[in-house]
């Protein structure tokens, strides 16, 4: 039999997997640089046309977008101010104040080295940790696999969102539309209204394309005169002095980047801003004062933000959780292909596992390149007007969602859960943790009744099992935690 | 994280409209198998309805304690809403054409429709002249009709009443 890792290999050698993966990391990149696009949203729409697709294919594509899209966010907050993506917020904080400085092309240069730095340990870890802990996760129980999918949720709910209750909503919407359907056990209709069309459910792809694509498209809307803010940008490629200079804090905040990626429900937007902080409190004496123009400001959330990637696939891989939206579309994407991540996907098909790393690491170094080369290309991208942009993510992501089934239907849900995504947004309630429940809903549903049928429907034992086993009284505790840390009380205790 | 800001126009009927929506979804949860049994099909989808009836009605308890806006006539309100959340112009005009879009996207075909949505797009967004907005939404039209039918081999909406390929056959 083949060594699983000899896999890690394969996108580096196939040409057609190579062109993928570089094709991938490409368009992420400027689909992460330009303000409007998203990384969720890129990867929602790709996913839909990948369906014919030979697995690898598709993964190398869509690794590469990821990849690529974190680190590409962080050039409009350089130059812009406008945080290309979540991950990018804390670079903005120092990098555009380089920028005003008339420092843009050593800022962009160092973001790209660092971000390659954070890229590269994030993957290190990835395939050192996930077969460690793809070995615990086989000591799960399906009430295990609830309490998680309960707190990925809520996780992505309260740190991301306004407020905890605003995510629950989210999250419980999210596992209604999960349900639409015939019920997997006893072929029951859930939420069909007898309609035949419903019977099917709700393809969890046309749901992702509405709640991101369509629904940021339409709040798009509202920055279409929005000036477009040009930057001189000459050479990017930083001396390999200034690189040195910031390697220690580059891998100190890597790590903190893996770790925080790694939780469930946290992805690079919180590993960046935590990485920041630690670089604000450590750093005893930065090139600039921090919030002015502080290399280190720059360093840490780039760095951070990439090793974040990493650290989001051990979850997903290993728990079939994801760690937070992006990776939660790219759940759907695993499952799309017939793959089953969770810690059966390390001992049933290895070699994907060792696939995806290599491809990640393959995606890192076509960054760096992506990163440190077409100015010009990129700054014209940068440039194109909203007014081109929404009504082209309108037709992309119609197409994308008629793909999937070749149905008008879900291109008239899609438009549903756009304009519903639309109010969302607006109103404060967090997208992802939509997705999340759509995705995890029916898991949640398989788990919390094989975990009650063990029981013999005793309601009862089936609570005390959740306290008295250790895994899963660990989970529980960390449930009621997370929950009554969002409470005012417990908030006015800390702040005090 | 500041949970006691302003609302925003419209905000508090959202969450009554949400507070509705979920007690549907709830009655509708029920109507699967009742209360039959601990694992029967209906269980979790009620669960889940049940949460967003008390998220909902939680969000609608904070929101009566949210600072409330100076100016409280009804049709002040509205028009705020009207400005800040949901304009007509571009938003309900732009929503508008994007439902006409998927009206027409099967019997005209996905070409047909998406071209003359791109064109109405860009010519009412961009606002740079019909010639432009001609330019711009034939090349568009035509990389995502090569790239996405040709490359990907995506099947795409044809038009109903013209049986291209049977069209061919005859000829």
């Amino acid at each position: 039999m083949e060594n699983p890792i000899s896999y890690f290999f394969m996108s580096w050698s196939d040409p057609y997997l190579l062109m993928m993966t570089a094709a991938g990391t490409f368009a992420g990149v400027y689909i992460g640089a330009i303000p409007g696009l998203s990384v969720t949203m890129a990867v929602s729409i790709l996913i839909s046309f990948t369906f014919s697709w030979d697995t690898n294919e598709a993964l190398a594509l869509m690794v590469g977008v990821y990849m690529g899209g974190v680190y590409g966010g962080s050039r409009t907050a350089i130059l812009l101010n406008i945080p290309g993506a979540p991950s990018a917020i804390a670079t903005a904080l120092d990098g555009y104040p380089l920028a005003k400085r008339g420092e843009a092309g050593t800022a962009i240069g160092v973001a790209t080295v660092m971000s390659f730095i954070g890229g590269l340990v994030g993957i290190l870890v990835l395939a050192l940790a996930a077969p460690v802990v793809s070995e615990f996760a086989l000591m799960f129980a399906p009430r295990d696999y609830l309490l998680l999918a309960i707190i990925g949720i809520l996780l992505v709910g309260s740190l991301s969102g306004e407020s905890l209750v605003k995510g629950v909503f989210s999250g419980s919407l999210g596992v209604v539309i999960g349900m639409v359907g015939l019920d997997p056990l006893t072929a029951e209709g859930r939420f069909t209204f007898d309609s035949i069309t419903m019977m099917g459910g709700i393809h969890y792809v046309t749901a992702m394309i509405g709640f991101f694509g369509v629904a940021e498209a339409l709040a798009q809307l509202h920055h279409l005169e929005t000036p477009v803010i040009k930057q001189k940008l000459e050479r990017i490629t930083p001396k390999w002095s200034v690189v040195k200079r910031y390697i220690p804090l580059s891998i100190r905040t890597s790590f903190i980047g893996v770790l925080i990626g790694a939780l469930p429900g946290t992805g690079g937007d919180i590993a960046a801003l935590m990485a920041y902080d630690h670089a604000k409190r450590s750093v005893k004496d930065p090139s600039r004062k921090f919030g002015e123009g502080a290399m280190e400001g720059l360093v840490a959330p780039e760095s951070a933000n990439n090793a974040a990637v990493g650290g989001a696939y051990i979850p997903m891989l290993t728990l079939g959780i994801p760690g937070d939206a992006v990776t939660a579309v790219f759940i759907g994407a695993l499952y799309i292909h017939g793959l089953k991540p969770g810690p059966m996907l390390m001992i049933e098909t290895p070699h994907l596992f060792w696939f995806t790393v290599g491809a990640l690491m393959l995606a890192n170094v076509f960054m760096l390149i992506f990163g440190l080369t077409g100015v010009r290309l990129f700054i014209k991208l940068v440039e194109c007007p909203r007014a081109i942009l929404v009504p082209l993510i309108l037709v992309l992501s119609v197409v994308g969602t008629y793909a999937i089934q070749n149905n008008v239907v879900d291109v008239y849900w899609m438009l549903g859960f756009g304009i519903f995504g639309y109010f969302l947004k607006i109103y404060g309630y967090q997208v992802g943790p939509v997705i999340l429940g759509v995705i995890l809903g029916p898991l949640m549903d398989v788990n919390y009744r094989r975990a009650i049928i063990s029981t013999r429907e005793n309601f009862g034992d089936f609570l005390l099992e959740m306290i008295t086993n250790p895994i899963s009284a660990l989970l529980s505790a960390a449930l009621i935690f997370l929950v009554i840390s969002q409470t005012p009380m417990w908030k006015r205790r800390t702040v005090m | 994280m500041n949970e006691h800001k302003r609302l925003r126009p419209g905000e508090a009927s959202f969450g009554y409209v949400l507070l509705i929506f979920s007690l549907f979804l709830l009655y509708h949860a029920f109507a699967i198998s009742g209360f039959s049994s601990f694992s029967s099909p209906g269980v979790f989808p009620m669960v889940a309805a049940s949460v967003m009836v008390v998220s909902a009605l939680t969000i609608i308890l904070k929101n009566r304690t949210a600072p409330k806006e100076e100016t409280t006539t009804f049709s002040h309100r509205l028009q705020l809403f009207h400005i800040q959340i949901l304009p007509l112009k571009p938003m309900v005009i732009y929503i508008a054409m994007v439902i006409g879009f998927m009206i027409v996207l099967e019997p005209f075909g996905f070409i047909p429709s998406a071209l003359i949505f791109l064109f109405v797009s860009f010519w009412y967004l961009y606002t740079k002249g019909a010639v432009f907005a001609l330019v711009l939404s034939v090349g568009s039209v035509a990389v995502v009709y090569a790239l996405f039918r040709l490359v990907f081999k995506v099947v795409l909406p044809e038009m109903e009443w013209l049986d291209l390929d049977t069209l061919a056959w005859e000829i």
